[in-house]
């Protein structure tokens, strides 16, 4: 019941917003609505008209997002925001849920880290600027979700969307590869024999049936807007992510780098040097803490992220939505502490964003303060992994165990329960007899 | 002979005061600016008679150093924003170098103002990134705008040739922005302080590369190390109440 209420409230603050959010686009020079919202507004009436969502120029999506904001046109500008908070809360619907899944956390802990993303003014504000992120954020934490409850087809499909409508999560692949071995063969006993590469890479059928589906998800939706659209499609939807080259200013600590070498052809080394270690933690990270999918999710975003050629603000939302989720196994944190590492988290945003505002607002040359702002701003986020990661406490689950199992252990307590309550009524019975 | 072609050009001042004169003004610092641009044309240039309405087309060559955003235009417009069209394909996204100049048309009313038509408008603009170089700050340069006068009669349907101001030649253009017709415009002669606006743009140092580079890559291996080194290490505990 609380948790109805609590998104019932996270639901009208953020309609409030959006209403706020029109009066100040309709009085102020500066807009409230996400620049990206006119992109999809845009999109949606090109393909109202029949036509190419990729008409409009920097649309990056799938046409999925197009089609799903057609009541855009023909109900209300507003649809597309309605829709993002619909999914925003969702996400804290989920995180919710995902908590719950633990053994040990109470119902009001669960609350109180769904409080943290629905009342967060970050996720707040972007899904009712009109930033279409907290569809991502909605489709990760269902995939951990599903995960939990064992559910594999519906974690390929949902895995499939989410690749689909952002290539990024495609990381999460390995571990839930991994992950999946533990529903192998005996589900109590988890075999180690033959290895750790054979425990790797064995195709159980549970790997079969996730590898599939999600593939089958991913092909389709790509043959279909493929045949639709074109090569526009592939490109801004999947390529255009893979190789983006952006030399403007960014959170990257390789901008400068990147900047500095353009116009003279892209050097190897540095590009090398920035790949490999993104490619190495996400390995690391997959073979540690594959039994942990809210973890490994959330290093490999925060990882991919930190050490990305091109890191900008709506990034950050990718990683934070799966923090609230971990909060139950990080309670070695003390207060005081979490208050310093999310000061140093804002204040590094902050030592950049400085620079940059002189840099784009003042025309003055800050490129290599915007640089220091950029690394120091990345050693914080590898700070704020390291601590994580220590102080990460595993908090027992039914992770490994699929719901089918679950029922089965459940049916078999309840006959148990049934037989000996069975049997005490008949010694009951037979002792009222006795005493007759 | 020098005293002649004073005298001669003092005579030709008299014309020259005929002219119609353009302000313009790049305001805002910073990577997006607003150009603004008036043009004031002498009332007398312009023979007006009832049912005649005059409209003015200023064609600005943005150069490949900045960009006029063509949707940022479509949403102002409702606005009180610049009725303009952006003639060729734009990136936004560009830098500078791997850019070309693009056409804008701005379509303008005019008003009369103490014996003077004027038509202005604020063009929202965009400074592009530009090559690295040796020096802080590179120039990106907007030349005056071509501007024609065209004048309808309403009442009867009819072009009015109603400029007597110099003129440079005839043209054809699109009458509207919204509307894909071509009209009759008459591109007038005018003056103006200068002949270009100019503004600067921060660049990369090419100096900073080695140093930049090498403390990146050295910063990124040892953060991607002692991570890995933590998980590795990890003992994962479990935490049982």
């Amino acid at each position: 019941m609380e948790i109805i209420l609590l998104l019932c409230v996270a639901i009208l603050l953020r309609l409030i917003l959006i209403l706020y959010g029109e009066w100040q686009n309709n009085s102020m020079a500066v807009k409230f609505t996400d620049i990206d919202y006119f992109v999809f507004h845009d999109a949606a009436s090109f393909v109202h008209e029949g036509q190419s969502p990729y008409q409009r120029a920097t649309y990056r999506y799938t046409p999925l997002l197009a089609w799903m904001l057609q009541p855009n046109i023909w109900f209300t500008p507003l649809f597309g925001k309605l829709l993002f908070i619909f999914f925003d809360c969702g996400t804290g619907y989920i995180i919710y849920k995902i908590i719950c899944t633990r053994r040990t956390v109470s119902k009001t802990v669960s609350l109180v880290c769904a409080s943290v993303w629905l009342f967060n003014p970050l996720s707040m504000t972007v899904s009712s600027r009109g930033n279409a992120e907290s569809i991502m954020t909605c489709l990760v934490l269902l995939c951990v979700q599903c995960l939990m409850y064992g559910r594999t087809v519906m974690t390929a499909v949902v895995f499939g969307l989410a690749i689909h409508f952002k290539i990024y999560p495609i990381t999460y692949a390995l571990p839930i590869y991994l992950l999946l071995w533990c529903r192998h063969g005996n589900k109590n006993n988890m075999k180690d024999d033959g290895g750790v590469i054979y425990r790797m890479l064995y195709p159980t059928v549970d790997r079969l049936c996730f590898v599939v589906t999600t593939a089958f998800i991913v092909i389709s939706l790509t043959a279909v807007f493929y045949y639709m659209y074109g090569w526009e499609f592939l490109y801004h939807t999947y390529l255009y992510h893979v190789t983006r080259k952006d030399i403007r200013h960014n959170f990257s600590p390789y901008f400068y780098t990147l900047y500095l070498l353009s116009g003279h052809g892209s050097s190897p080394i540095v590009g090398l040097a920035a790949f490999i270690p993104q490619v190495v933690l996400l390995l690391v990270f997959s073979m540690k803490f594959y039994k942990e999918p809210n973890l490994v999710f959330f290093l490999h975003t925060f990882a991919f992220v930190t050490f990305n050629k091109v890191c900008t603000s709506q990034y950050f939302l990718w990683y934070l939505c799966l923090l609230p989720g971990l909060m139950p196994n990080l309670t070695r944190i003390s207060l005081l502490k979490a208050s310093i590492l999310s000061g140093l988290w804002f204040g590094g945003q902050g030592f950049w964003l400085l620079p940059a505002y002189y840099l784009e607002f003042q025309s003055q040359n800050t490129f290599l303060y915007i640089w220091l702002g950029g690394l120091v701003f990345f050693i914080v986020n590898c700070y704020i992994m390291y601590e994580i990661i220590d102080n990460f406490t595993s908090i027992p689950t039914q992770v490994c165990v699929s719901e089918k199992f679950q029922n089965q252990v459940r049916t078999a307590n309840t006959d148990q329960r049934m037989k000996s309550n069975t049997q005490s009524l008949t010694e009951e019975s037979v002792r009222n007899r006795s005493t007759m | 002979m020098k005293w002649s072609l004073v005298f001669v050009g003092l005579l030709y001042l008299g014309d020259v005061d005929l002219l119609p004169v353009l302000e313009r003004k790049c305001l805002k610092p910073g990577f997006h600016k607003d150009l603004q641009t008036t043009i004031r044309i002498p009332e007398t240039n312009l023979e007006v008679v009832e049912h005649v309405e005059c409209f003015i087309l200023f064609t600005e060559i943005i150069p490949s150093g900045a960009y006029v955003d063509p949707f940022q235009i479509i949403s102002l417009k409702p606005h009180g924003g610049p009725d303009a069209i952006v003639l060729d394909e734009v990136d936004t996204e560009k830098p500078e170098f791997e850019s070309k100049e693009h056409s804008v048309n701005i379509f303008s009313n005019m008003t009369l103002q103490d014996n003077t038509w004027t038509a202005d408008y604020n063009l929202p603009v965009h400074v592009r990134y530009h090559s690295v170089s040796d020096k802080l700050f590179d120039t990106v340069t907007f030349t005056n705008p071509e501007i024609s006068i065209r004048c309808f009669n309403n009442q009867l349907g009819t072009v009015h040739y109603g400029y007597k101001g110099e003129t440079v030649k005839m043209k054809n253009d699109l009458c509207y922005s919204n509307k894909k017709l071509i009209c009759d415009w008459t591109v007038i002669q005018y003056q103006s302080e200068t002949d270009s606006v100019s503004v600067v743009v921060p660049v990369g140092q090419s100096e900073h590369f080695m140093i930049v580079t090498v403390v990146t890559i050295i910063t990124t291996m040892l953060g991607c190390i002692i991570l890995t080194l933590k998980t590795l290490y990890k003992d994962i505990k479990i935490k049982e109440s």
